[in-house]
């Protein structure tokens, strides 16, 4: 298989809970939590704020690719991993609390939102959750194009991160962010056509003022780009948090007719 | 390869054959009795333009890749840099600075430094370090898949070889002790008080170790070989393996027909085996449903001596396992005697020098994912 095409999308950020709100700047104030509706009883009550966010924008993206989840691979990324629950962790040991919550500490791996992904929609398939900087979106894709050469089938990439908690907070990330793509080998019925990631020297995206230098965020040129239907070439890095003697991610996006209009009527 | 054992593989394996769990307090003040398997704390520090990286799992990482750094140079001969990707498995990664800094800050309430500390001890100065030591500059990522991180790791670079995006990969793993997973598996009452002794009948839980392995990997060559992978989710709990064991038998039949292997063609296996009561009886349910009887068959765990590396134990074992087909040789299974007989798998209490052609080596994690890797003997 040498062609990958992306058949979903899936966005949650505070205000813009779908990609449709999001590549029209038309906010929904009141949309602040991820409603994650695959998650039902103990497994929505347990879940951190990371993984109901993984889990909302790998529902979006699912349905609108028509993609059936039991059977998806998976690759999650985030940068921060599970912080939420890291930092309640963190606490209670420097509050010398004798005993951990065993809740809290099985939810603080990174893999956490895979996980409870994977119980929730009986999902046996692989499924690997990376980490890293600002290389992390590249990685994401490359990974999932990989699995979807090695597998067939279709592939979820989700990235999702969220803002930082004292005492590590950046004051310029103001919103957590959830990205994810359903990708397969299928023409038919594609959004955009999507080339494996390569290196380059150019600039890269610009810091969204939302967002920061939060990693994860440099996927939102992939993102407008599939949302507005366009062709072109998109950075996959944050020129801000660039190596300047390095080349940066880029990848070739083609669109195949379809924009984020279309993503609302296919659902 | 570094754990508690040794530093390097030679170390390793000269304590493997002794046999002896290199069981120690941990290197932090914890407040409870708890035994880990800790690296020698003299190791070198990160210094010079890496100082700003310096930690446990950084001197790790920069221990190993010393000692491998005639087969990086070469594999620098041989491709473009930016041909050869990076793809490391981390759980904790530098939990331990980043407990110190937020202990700091909020004693102090001054977080300036805490979020630089943040970054360096965590996934992205990782590989910043694995970047600078290295010299590649292909495809780089660290996969985060609990305790299956650095089995999953050699997955994932396998993938990018075989799509012909990279022509090398530095693969492996490290992990290092802290606080938060001392005092986490201690919440979920699995520290075992005197070390883990998997397939034990009087197996109480596991011991926490340290450490990290690296390979170098490419799609052809002398070297021994991974031929078959397998990767799944139970789909059943984030902690508490599927007691049937199925998640765990489809990884292992996934790798075994990866690799164009009958249960009967392997020779070895490094378990999982963390020495809970519960990993060991499924994955031994999931080994004598994939693998069937072969009384010639080694079957262990090092656990018992190198401790759960989490996040480093995948690669930590396939390094294990790939040094054990080029020596000729496999460790007895520590701390089992009196193997577990409801376990119905024959675990192997003596250390046997004979060829083996074939080895599979296990991983599974919290979130219920799971990792086989079939190896074979070079060609």
């Amino acid at each position: 298989m040498t062609a990958v095409y992306v058949h979903g999308l899936g966005f949650w950020s505070a205000g813009f809970p779908n990609v449709e709100r999001f590549c029209a700047g038309r906010e929904e104030p009141e949309a602040s939590r991820p409603d994650a509706a695959l998650l039902e009883g103990p497994l929505k009550r347990r879940a951190t704020p990371l993984t109901r966010l993984g889990v909302e924008v790998l529902g979006q993206a699912a349905r609108h690719a028509g993609t059936e989840l039991s059977s998806l691979s998976s690759v999650w990324a985030t940068a921060h991993g599970e912080h939420s629950p890291a930092i309640d962790l963190l606490g209670m040991m420097h509050r010398g609390e004798g005993r951990l919550s065993p809740t809290k500490f099985h939810n603080s791996v990174h893999n956490t939102p895979s996980g409870y992904a994977s119980i929730a929609t009986g999902n046996r398939s692989v499924s690997t959750t990376l980490t890293g900087g600002p290389e992390l979106v590249a990685a994401t894709i490359i990974e999932s194009i990989a699995l979807l050469r090695a597998n067939g089938g279709a592939v979820a990439a989700i990235m999702a991160d969220e803002p930082l908690l004292p005492p590590f907070e950046r004051k310029e990330v103001t919103s957590s962010l959830g990205v994810a793509l359903v990708l397969a080998g299928e023409r038919r019925g594609a959004l955009a056509q999507l080339s494996m990631p390569r290196l380059e020297h150019t600039q890269g995206a610009a810091d969204d003022p939302r967002f920061g230098t939060l990693h994860i965020s440099a996927a939102l040129p992939l993102v407008r780009a599939l949302g507005d239907g366009a062709t072109g070439t998109v950075p996959l890095q944050l020129r801000s948090t660039a190596a300047p003697d390095r080349p940066l991610w880029v990848a070739d996006v083609e669109s195949m007719g379809g924009s984020a209009r279309s993503l609302s009527t296919r659902a | 390869m570094l754990n508690a054992l040794g530093d390097d593989v030679d170390a390793v394996f000269a304590s493997l054959e002794r046999g002896d769990a290199a069981l120690s307090p941990p290197p932090f003040s914890i407040g409870f009795d708890a035994v880990c398997g800790a690296v020698n704390p003299d190791i070198p520090r990160l210094d010079g333009a890496l100082a700003g990286f310096d930690s446990r799992n950084n001197r790790f990482v920069k221990t190993v890749l010393a000692s491998m750094r005639p087969a990086l140079d070469a594999a620098l001969d041989r491709w473009p840099n930016d041909r050869i990707g990076i793809c490391v498995g981390s759980s904790t990664l530098a939990m331990d600075e980043i407990e110190r800094a937020y202990a700091d800050a909020i004693a102090t309430k001054q977080s300036a430094s805490a979020f630089d500390v943040l970054r360096k001890g965590s996934a992205e100065g990782l590989l910043e370090v694995l970047r600078r030591l290295t010299g590649f500059a292909g495809p780089a990522a660290i996969v985060s898949n609990a305790c299956a991180s650095g089995g999953k790791a050699f997955a994932s670079a396998r993938r990018w070889l075989e799509s012909g995006l990279v022509d090398a990969a530095l693969v492996g793993g490290v992990d290092s002790l802290c606080q938060l997973t001392l005092r986490g598996f201690r919440s979920l009452n699995l520290l075992s008080p005197a070390g883990a002794r998997p397939f034990s009948a009087e197996r109480r839980g596991i011991h926490i170790g340290e450490g990290a392995a690296f390979a170098l990997m490419e799609r052809a060559g002398e070297g021994p070989r991974l031929l078959g992978t397998g990767e799944t989710a139970d789909a059943h709990h984030m902690t508490s393996p599927d007691p049937q064991g199925h998640g765990a038998a489809a990884a292992m039949r996934m790798a075994m027909d990866d690799a164009g292997l009958a249960g009967e063609d392997l020779d070895h296996v490094n378990a999982h085996g963390t020495g809970t009561a519960f990993n060991d009886s499924m994955e031994a349910v999931a080994i004598r449903s994939v693998l069937g009887e072969r009384s010639t068959r080694t079957v262990v765990s090092t656990k018992g001596l190198t401790g759960h590396t989490l996040g480093a134990a995948g690669a930590i074992e396939a390094v294990i396992v790939l040094e054990c087909l080029e020596r000729g040789w496999t460790p007895s299974s520590a701390g089992a005697p009196p193997v577990d007989r409801d376990l119905g798998i024959e675990v192997s209490t003596e250390a046997v020098s004979a060829p083996i052609r074939t080895a599979l080596s296990n991983s599974f994690a919290f979130g219920g994912s799971n990792v086989s890797l079939v190896f074979g003997a070079r060609a």
